[in-house]
């Protein structure tokens, strides 16, 4: 495995963008991560001894091909993959022996899920939408405020069928940030946006880490957008080829592709 | 903070509201039925229980040939009941009706008044309301009976003719053609002696007996009657008297019917609810799935998913509680007071019946639909993120036949949509059995009447009190009748069935092989179904008024429609009866026969005599043909609606995606819409056979309530009949989904990527 350490401090306009927190406090730690999916000679190992700890308030981009294990290793640590073997361990909390009510109870406290497809509730406006996840916390962020930073105020009251692709993935990252959660997953929410919208919601992303600090993993195939990551993995064959080390990340909407 | 999927449930409900309207309509209809005919049944039975306590209602009567002695009565009373004189008097009204007439009595049987008064003056009598009703008389009409005019004062229901029944062993009541009224005592006492029947009741004196205890000591009553010499016309317990416990037998078997009929249809609701949820999760998987990875619970998901039921049957169940009380009873008034001569009832709410339309529904709903989504919420989020909602996704694609592609298709939509078009069939089969048993009961009716009427053997039947020879014989042959009771497993109790002793060359019976030294019987072919029995058969029978017990061997069964009898030679007869050889009581005739003492005539009967009763039971049943019309052709649009805008919905996406490919409304309706008509006829044609069973085994239940048996026919017009009024339901529908195919935009397949 490839271990560096990031150097450019500056983007290459010459902006410049806050260093990494590297020195906070360890707040996801992996070993020894295992995964197999299938059995006989069809069995696939899609995870294979994945090691690997992330600082609270980074944003963690994992890179890889289909089929490289980066959407698994996501799942598992959203608590949605059972794994064969190895520990994950989120905010000093071991999840991998987690019975399904208490992964429940985690996801519930802990994390917020970003998907490709936005999966909003049709028959909910953007507001109730995001009140689905206001919910589920105890102390939730404030609804006005987190609309103003999402850009969604004016369309608070619409429906998801009024909506372009970019606000409906706004509506669904507001929807997983107000629960102020810890980790942030984020699985190629991107991927269905054109250019400048993805840019716009990766630049949110990036906003979003710095007004509440949280953790954030971003899975996904676009490769430019690991510039504006405090750590940057690539994952082949369920392992993790490369583990960089960024700290001076470039902003969102200097990224190019 | 409320739970904030809450402010979809209005959406839902406004978005979705033709499939929720339609299953809150059925639900409320079937409950409002279900809540009005139950209340009013236990408003029946309540107000029958109190008439037969405050009317002092006979525990059983009997009649006898001759004044019953001092001695005899003396007897029969140490056994403990006490003996009233219930004489009565029948007259013919007119041609086709009969009145029997009591004395106003005071100590059992106690008038109700229905309207007007009581009789006061030697020309005076209140008259039965339903007879009176049926007959078209009203008080202060004036009828002459036996030439004698008496005006009518008040009509009246008495305890002991809640059901008009003429004689015991009738195969139904008739308010048509016998009616009963009571005058004064001195009235009564002033008309002459000959023509009166010797009736008495009685009454058990320890009110507290139970049904075993009072079976028996009506047995010994009985016993201790025909021991002190007492000759017996007729004795009836008022368990075994139709006209008293009818209405117990008629409401014993309505009311489970009745409910198993409306729970059904609530079961198939809430299946089709399972159905519709189902569908949703189907379609909102991937929203689940995203729900689900953010810390809400499956239990919170069920719950979301299970409100929709819950409160449409919620409010369905108030609704129809509301309806069923207040408008229905009305309408299921007239139904027995068309049919039953009763006090004046009073609904009430009922605890059982409030039971059976709230939280019965509600439960079934509940349970099925709960089932339904915890099978469906098992999967793991990803599983719902990746929409894998099948436990076995590496099952195989059914292999079809080689057959063309649109057919294939079809085939597949069907295949895609099994659960609907399951639930389709089982709907399209209830709502059928419905219809033909409400088209049907006319027909079988009228059937069984002419059956009867062609089938008389001769223009006039005789029945005598004692043997006397007409002043005209003519053509009339002598026979020998008698009443004799046979045990009824099915429905656990002793059936009357008339022994008919002919002579040996009967011309009215002349393929009859009777010997006189034959020791076998012929049954007739109603009686033999009635009992299942075979030639061969060996089947024991009681006469009721002796106790003498005899064992006969079935030598044949003969097509004869008019009632249950039992066909053997006059000889033969006569020896069972320990009569002289000679000995007659009845007459077959072509043609009138006169006696010197018209009084030695206990009974005529004519074909159109014994078609009579088909006037009361087409009068009972007139109102079902269009109430099972009404219900099953909501059942059929209801199910059609909804479970086909199921299929067009669920493939909305791929409609537009043919749209894109260029196909036209027309091709896309022969592939989806066909699919649903195909399995729309296939389920109206294939659901007959079972339908025509499931008539059978509900006429087999019917007859256990009937003294005769009435034949199940079912004439071969309705089956295309019904598999039309099916059709022509579905036609709405049809077009109804067609303009739903249309209205699937293009532009559905673009923006649905996912």
């Amino acid at each position: 495995m490839e271990k560096k350490n990031g150097t450019n401090n500056e983007t290459s306009n010459g902006t410049k963008k806050e260093t990494s927190n590297a020195n906070q406090p360890v707040f996801l730690s992996v070993s020894q991560l295992d995964k197999s999916y299938g059995s006989g000679a069809a069995r696939v190992k899609v995870l294979d001894g994945v090691t690997t700890s992330l600082a609270a308030g980074q944003i963690c981009v994992i890179l890889g091909p289909s089929g490289s294990g980066k959407s698994t290793f996501l799942n598992a640590v959203g608590g949605l993959e059972r794994i064969d073997g190895g520990r994950i361990i989120i905010d000093g909390q071991d999840i991998s022996r987690l019975d399904p009510a208490s992964l429940g109870r985690y996801r519930r406290d802990k994390l917020g899920f970003v998907f490709q497809f936005y999966n909003l509730i049709p028959n909910l406006t953007v507001k109730e939408n995001i009140e689905v996840g206001q919910y589920l916390s105890q102390k939730p962020l404030e609804m006005d405020a987190l609309l103003h930073t999402l850009g969604l105020w004016e369309h608070r009251d619409k429906f998801p069928n009024q909506l372009s692709g970019g606000q409906q993935q706004r509506c669904a990252i507001g929807r997983a940030l107000i629960k102020n959660p810890a980790l942030l997953l984020c699985d190629e929410l991107t991927g269905a946006l054109d250019y400048q919208t993805a840019k716009e919601i990766l630049a949110l992303l990036e906003t979003i880490n710095q007004t509440y600090h949280n953790t954030i993993i971003i899975v996904t195939h676009n490769e430019p957008i690991k510039q504006m990551a405090h750590r940057v993995l690539k994952l082949h064959d369920g392992r993790i080829v490369t583990d960089e080390v960024n700290d001076h990340p470039i902003a969102a909407s200097e990224l190019q592709w | 903070m409320k739970n904030p999927l809450r402010k979809r449930f209005k959406r839902d409900l406004i978005s979705n509201r033709g499939r929720y309207l339609a299953i809150f309509a059925m639900l409320t209809v079937t409950i409002a039925i279900m809540s009005g005919f139950l209340a009013v049944a236990d408003g029946a039975q309540t107000v029958l229980d109190q008439n037969r306590a405050d009317a002092k209602i006979e525990d059983g009567s009997f009649t006898t040939a001759g004044a019953l002695s001092s001695a005899a009565r003396a007897a029969a009373e140490k056994r403990g009941v006490t003996i009233y004189q219930n004489d009565y008097r029948e007259l013919p009204l007119s041609d086709d009706a009969t009145l029997r007439i009591y004395p106003e009595r005071a100590d059992i049987n106690l008038v109700t008044m229905i309207t007007g008064r009581r009789p006061a003056a030697a020309d005076e009598m209140a008259l039965d309301r339903l007879f009176a009703a049926s007959y078209g008389l009203a008080i202060g009409d004036t009828v002459t009976v036996d030439g004698v005019p008496l005006t009518i004062t008040g009509t009246i229901s008495l305890p002991d003719y809640s059901s008009l029944f003429k004689n015991n062993a009738d195969l139904m009541m008739d308010s048509f053609h016998f009616g009963v009224g009571v005058v004064t005592p001195a009235t009564f006492a002033g008309w002459p002696a000959t023509d009166i029947v010797n009736g008495y009741g009685y009454r058990f004196d320890n009110r507290d007996l139970s049904i075993t205890a009072q079976r028996q000591l009506a047995t010994a009553i009985k016993d201790q009657l025909i021991a002190s010499g007492v000759l017996l016309t007729g004795f009836v317990s008022a368990e075994n008297n139709q006209s008293i416990t009818f209405i117990d037998d008629d409401m014993g078997s309505d009311v489970p019917m009745m409910k198993v009929l409306l729970s059904l249809i609530i079961l198939i609701m809430a299946f089709v609810f399972a159905i519709v949820i189902s569908s949703t999760i189907d379609a909102e998987a991937a929203m689940i799935g995203t729900l689900l990875a953010s810390g809400y619970t499956k239990a919170e998901l069920l719950r979301h998913y299970l409100s929709m039921p819950v409160a449409v049957t919620l409010i369905s169940a108030l609704l129809g509680n509301l309806i069923g009380y207040l408008v229905m009873p009305d309408f299921f008034k007239v139904m027995y007071d068309s049919s039953y001569s009763l006090p004046p009832m009073t609904i009430t709410v009922n605890r059982e019946a409030l039971l059976l339309t709230t939280v019965v529904p509600l439960v079934l709903m509940v349970v099925i639909n709960f089932v339904t989504l915890a099978r469906k919420l098992a999967l793991s989020p990803l599983q719902f993120l990746r929409k894998e909602l099948h436990q076995n996704r590496h099952r195989r694609a059914v292999k079809l036949p080689r057959i063309s592609f649109f057919s294939r298709f079809r085939l597949r939509v069907i295949l895609q949509n099994k659960a609907s078009y399951l639930t389709l069939f089982i709907g399209i089969f209830l709502a059928s059995f419905i219809l033909m048993f409400g088209l049907a009961i006319t027909p079988m009716i009228s059937h069984y009447v002419d059956s009867i009427e062609a089938a008389a053997v001769s223009d006039y039947q005789y029945l005598l009190k004692a043997p006397a020879e007409p002043q005209n014989p003519g053509s009339a042959e002598k026979m020998t009748v008698a009443g004799l009771e046979t045990w009824y497993p099915p429905a656990a109790k002793n059936i009357e069935v008339a022994f008919w002793g002919l002579r040996e060359d009967s011309r009215y019976f002349p393929e009859l092989p009777l010997a006189a030294d034959e020791t076998g019987v012929y049954l007739s072919d109603g009686l033999a179904k009635k009992l299942g029995a075979t030639a061969g058969a060996r089947l024991d029978f009681v006469n009721p008024y002796t106790n003498q017990e005899d064992t006969v061997t079935v030598l044949g069964i003969v097509d004869y429609p008019g009632g249950l009898t039992v066909f053997l030679s006059q000889a033969q007869l006569n020896a069972l009866l320990d009569r002289e050889a000679d000995y007659f009581n009845g007459y077959f005739s072509d043609q009138e026969l006169t006696f010197a003492d018209r009084n030695v005539v206990a009974t005529v009967i004519t074909p159109a005599e014994m078609a009579k009763f088909g006037d009361q039971m087409l009068s009972s049943f007139n109102q079902l043909a269009p109430l099972c019309l009404f219900a099953a052709v909501v059942i059929y649009l209801v199910l059609m609606v909804v479970l086909t805008k199921l299929v067009i919905d669920k493939n909305a996406l791929y409609i537009s995606y043919l749209k894109v490919f260029g196909y036209e409304t027309a091709e896309i309706s022969k592939l989806y819409l066909r699919a649903t008509t195909t399995v729309v006829l296939g389920s109206l044609i294939l659901s007959l056979p079972l339908v025509k069973l499931g008539i059978q085994g509900s006429f087999y239940l019917v007859q256990l309530k009937l003294s005769g048996y009435l034949p199940v026919y079912l004439p071969l017009y309705l089956y295309p009949l019904i598999v039309a009024i099916g059709l022509a339901s579905y036609l709405g529908i049809n077009f109804l989904q067609l303009r739903r195919i249309n209205q699937i935009p293009l532009a559905a397949a673009l923006k649905n990527r996912e």
